[in-house]
């Protein structure tokens, strides 16, 4: 790294983030994809930098003692957290067709016997449990899909937007669950050194209490309530029984693979910090060592998997890394890392750092932000323990349930209501949502400042 | 196509139309007949033969003295308020010798009233009767959307006798399908032979797997001890129809008429009950 960067240079690379940034905060006006957007800034950081003799070599020896070129922008790529997306992606795409989502979806829908209350209960549960295990997109997409046909079928249409938005909510909180439940996450569990087990039992106690008191508080404001007569139960029963949870099984066997291929994907994941061998090979090396062994059965169709799978996503995170890697020789995450320093001599530094993650992650990516706070803070040495890696998992998670933009959760969600034509606007979203966000990030800084 | 639908397509796909059993009550059935009154007599004995199911009714038969013009009929029919109709093709009328149309009577009580009527081959064409000599041990329910019409099965169980075969027959029309599939063959977005198979194996797998729950149903009700047969199949053509019931020695026909949105009868409907001319027809 560059010792003495000319302040100018550093102003103009700041300005080049800044861009960026806004540029993800306003994808949807400038019709342009996020790799897009981060591809540009990616290309012309590189170009600058270059040219201002900025950036390092990357040379490697191999084991023949023989030279082997590393260009920037690849040794630049955290390749690791490439591998959890691209292998989770694949993995959950492939179990999907298992029909063990939806099974498990049928299931707790005929278990609720058509009773509004109960079946918000349980697509809540839902909701965390595959936004923990799977991610939240997909879990949103899910759930979400659900609760259109099934309310219809019930009669109950009028509760939809209701349900969507309490789901879209609880996507955020249940991608606080797991090291791999979200990309900030995975950004922060991995800089900080977090392990999978220490990961899920911090994070657990607050996610049980925070999808209580949202499912509680959103049955209250929008009068979600148990049906009351017999006849109304059991004309309810009648019409849920209609759903046949085998439906969604092409194979038995496949089925059968994909439940018990899910439960050895977490207990790898959850222990991969345990056993030397996955230790060394990382969590990216399992996630797609199990995408490989769910792909077994579809071997002779790999490629329609492959053109399923988020190229924009991968995109945006290989060009995202490029950038923070030249920012960081451009000095800028070190500029702002005094600002942030500052900021954290302040009294309550923990809840600052949470509330101003959220904030900013309600209106721009959370994972930029999250990138480069974790960046920022292994620049600052903070200890593997502090509150403050914590306060930003929360905040980046907790802060997309502020706008419909915060997260791509919500747009799924606000997706699906304008889908079913509930037409939802996005102060219409930010006003629905204000109790419930207010009520998680309260939860959430207290929970850091006084249990973490 | 967005992994929205694909999930909401799976949801959907998961729901089953299941079959319940509601036995219909025939207490009271009104023969309309134009029969001189021991011609009468006659007919309605060889009636409650063939309908041994519903022969412990109270029966009332109007004779060709009884009634006098359609208003006069239905009037009496509103008075009397039976759950079946009995009568037969042209009755009251010598159109028979012409076997292109139903006859007037018949066609307002189908169309007029809500009440099943029992069309019977009409005892001038056919003074051999037939029908006389078998029993409803064969009843064919028929339909081009069988799946979920409860009350189409509910009528054809009725009528089986105890070790009898119910077949519940479901005819998709293949002229439908294959316009359809003409139009999904000029888009390019979508592949015409997938396209083709997936949408066949779903038309035929809806009313199986009803007739699958219908046989459940009907297998754990414990009353009733016909077998069910299920007869689903790509046609459209009367031809299709016609073959289907002569194959199984159909004794009793069974098939919805009515049409909302039309005075004429539903469909093949009226096809059928014209030309299937020395087959029973229950018209629902």
């Amino acid at each position: 790294m560059h010792e003495h960067v000319p302040t100018w240079v550093t102003v103009v690379f700041g300005l080049i983030l800044v861009a960026m940034v806004l540029a993800l905060a306003l994808e949807e006006k400038l019709h342009a994809k996020k790799s897009f957007i981060t591809g540009v800034a990616a290309v012309i950081s590189l170009l600058l930098a270059q040219s201002l003799e900025l950036l390092p070599t990357h040379d490697l020896t191999n084991s023949l003692n023989e030279t082997v070129e590393m260009p920037v922008y690849i040794a630049a790529i955290d390749w690791g957290v490439i591998a959890i997306i691209l292998g989770s992606s694949i993995f959950v795409d492939v179990t999907s067709k298992s029909g063990l989502f939806a099974w498990i979806a049928i299931r707790l829908t005929r278990a609720s016997r058509g009773d509004p209350f109960w079946l918000l209960v349980y697509y809540s549960l839902m909701t965390v449990l595959f936004s923990a295990l799977l991610n939240n997109v997909t879990a949103m997409i899910i759930v979400g899909s659900l609760s259109g046909v099934s309310l219809k079928k019930l009669g109950r249409a009028d509760k939809l937007l209701a349900f969507l938005m309490i789901e879209g909510l609880l996507t955020n909180v249940g991608g606080l669950l797991t090291l791999i439940s979200s990309v900030p996450n995975i950004i922060v569990g991995q800089t900080a050194g977090i392990p999978f087990t220490d990961f899920l039992f911090t994070a657990g106690p607050y996610v049980a209490v925070s999808t209580l008191l949202t499912i509680l508080l959103g049955a209250r404001i929008f009068g979600i309530k148990r049906l009351s007569t017999d006849d109304e139960k059991a004309e309810a029963l009648a019409l849920v029984d209609t759903f046949d949870e085998k439906e969604s099984i092409d194979s038995r066997g496949f089925f059968i693979y994909g439940a018990v291929m899910s439960v050895l994907f977490i207990v790898a994941i959850a222990t991969a910090s345990l056993m030397e061998i996955t230790r060394e090979l990382g969590m990216g090396f399992i996630a797609l060592a199990f995408a490989a062994a769910m792909l077994v059965r579809y071997r002779s169709e790999v490629d329609q998997f492959y053109q399923a799978v988020d190229w924009d996503l991968l995109g945006f995170f290989a060009a995202l890394f490029v950038v923070i890697n030249v920012m960081e020789h451009a000095q800028v995450l070190d500029a702002i890392g005094v600002a942030l320093s500052a900021m954290l001599e302040l009294p309550g530094q923990s809840a600052t750092l949470l509330l101003s993650s959220a904030a900013a992650s309600s209106v721009t990516d959370n994972i930029p932000l999250a990138a480069m706070l974790a960046n920022i803070l292994r620049g600052l040495g903070t200890d593997p323990s502090s509150p403050l890696w914590w306060s930003v998992v929360f905040g980046a998670n907790l802060g997309g349930n502020l706008t419909p933009i915060g997260s791509a959760s919500t747009v799924v969600a606000v997706t699906v209501m304008n889908r079913y034509g509930l037409g939802i606007t996005f102060a219409g979203f930010v006003k629905r949502a204000a109790p419930f966000a207010a009520m998680q990030l309260g939860l959430a800084v207290a929970y850091v400042l006084f249990f973490v | 196509m967005s992994l929205v639908d694909q999930f909401e397509s799976v949801f959907r796909g998961a729901e089953r139309h299941r079959y319940a059993y509601d036995r219909p009550a025939v207490e009271r059935v009104l023969v309309v007949c134009d029969l001189q009154q021991a011609e009468a007599d006659a007919f309605v004995k060889s009636l409650e033969s063939f309908l041994a199911e519903v022969a412990d009714a109270t029966w009332r038969v109007l004779s060709d003295d009884d009634y006098g013009d359609v208003s006069e009929l239905r009037a009496i029919v509103d008075a009397y308020d039976p759950q079946l109709i009995v009568s037969y093709r042209n009755v009251r009328y010598a159109t028979w010798r012409w076997p292109y149309s139903l006859g007037v009577f018949l066609n307002a009580m189908t169309r007029e009233t809500d009440y099943p009527v029992l069309v019977m081959p009409n005892p001038h064409e056919l003074p051999e009767m037939k029908w006389s000599q078998t029993s409803t041990d064969r009843v064919m329910v028929l339909a081009d959307h069988l799946t979920g019409d409860d009350s189409l099965v509910n009528w054809g169980a009725r009528f089986t006798r105890p070790g009898g075969n119910l077949f519940l027959t479901h005819v998709e029309d293949d002229q439908v399908f294959e316009r359809y599939l003409d139009v999904i063959g000029k888009l390019p977005s979508i592949d015409t032979q997938s396209a083709r198979e997936a949408i066949q194996e779903r038309l035929l797998k809806e009313p199986s797997d009803y007739i699958e729950s219908c046989q459940a149903v009907l297998g754990k009700q414990g009353q009733l001890t016909q077998k069910v047969v299920p007869l689903v199949s790509m046609g459209h053509s009367l031809a299709d129809y016609v073959a289907l019931i002569k194959e199984h020695g159909t004794s009793l026909l069974v098939f919805n008429t009515k049409e909302q949105d039309q005075l004429a009868l539903h469909g093949k409907a009226y096809t059928l009950a014209v030309q299937l001319r020395d087959v029973p027809i229950l018209m629902l």
